[in-house]
């Protein structure tokens, strides 16, 4: 998958995934990498900057088994940042489509009307 | 490559970053590779699934520098995350790097012709030594005080004109780096 794409939506992606429960860590990558071909390593840093930005805070759970986990909980901000995002790519999504389709009616033969 | 190793691979490579956000970013790291094989993840997969750790390391720096360049006004943490932003990609290096050039170079010149105009003087005394006219010395000194105004001039520019606007134009970089709208 194309680099820039990848950038700007793996942003958006963390984001909608928190926003109905608090997800940790290795769910959130796990989402992700199951869709997008990435290098996992590379959305904790990526958590870590939009924690630090405010848009998440953290907390810890501890397990019976295993470490214990990291949460990362969307903040009042982080709530206002996702859906700003979301609604800024569903903007981009309609116009790109358009302009496939409206070029793909155009170079279909069934539809030659002129 | 063994989890050890792997979390000693990075620290090494992020060894300029501050160590407590090393050190946090490590626990995390552990607590992935320690729930993938929870959940039954082949130890070579895990890695091979986060990533070679320089390519993990130069996402954390850039990153990092991103998130500094939020609270920064300095242009050299700017530049940084630039740096490493391009590094990975997120941004082309032809947007950055010819400006940067152009305007590196246009001062450069400037700061070279100054230091001649002020160096003046002294092939003035070598002239005069050599019998030429006391004029020389006299407009020797007149370029002399050119150049020092062209050089005051220079850093003034440096300072007050190109700096800020350096910093805006590395934020508008930074948020394209950050495929986001502006916070």
């Amino acid at each position: 998958m194309n680099v820039q794409f990848k950038k700007g939506v793996l942003e958006l992606c963390v984001l909608a995934l928190a926003t109905n429960r608090d997800r940790y860590g290795y769910e959130l990558v796990s989402a992700i990498s199951e869709k997008f071909e990435i290098a996992e390593g590379t959305i904790y840093p990526l958590l870590r900057r939009l924690t630090q930005e405010g848009y998440f805070s953290t907390y810890l759970v501890e397990s019976k088994e295993g470490p214990p986990r990291k949460y990362y909980r969307l903040t009042a901000q982080g709530k206002t940042f996702s859906q700003a995002l979301i609604q800024e790519w569903r903007q981009f999504e309609r116009s790109v489509d358009q302009i496939i389709e409206e070029e793909e009616e155009a170079n279909d033969p069934s539809s030659i009307s002129r | 490559m063994t989890r050890q190793a792997y979390l000693d691979d990075l620290t090494r490579l992020l060894r300029k970053l501050p160590a407590e956000d090393v050190a946090e970013l490590i626990r995390d790291y552990d607590e992935h590779i320690r729930l993938a094989s929870e959940h039954g993840v082949d130890e070579t997969e895990v890695f091979k699934r986060l990533g070679d750790p320089k390519i993990v390391a130069k996402a954390v720096i850039a990153e990092y520098y991103l998130g500094l360049a939020n609270t920064t006004k300095r242009p050299r943490p700017l530049l940084r995350a630039i740096l490493a932003s391009i590094s990975l990609g997120f941004i082309n290096g032809l947007i950055v790097v010819p400006p940067s050039a152009v305007v590196l170079v246009v001062l450069a010149v400037l700061d070279i012709v100054a230091a001649a105009m002020m160096a003046t003087p002294v092939i003035a005394v070598y002239g005069a030594l050599h019998g030429y006219g006391v004029t020389l010395i006299g407009l020797s000194l007149f370029v002399t005080g050119l150049g020092l105004f062209l050089w005051t001039g220079t850093a003034w520019l440096l300072k007050r004109v190109l700096s800020p606007w350096v910093v805006r134009y590395l934020r508008f970089n930074i948020r394209l780096a950050k495929g986001g709208i502006a916070p």
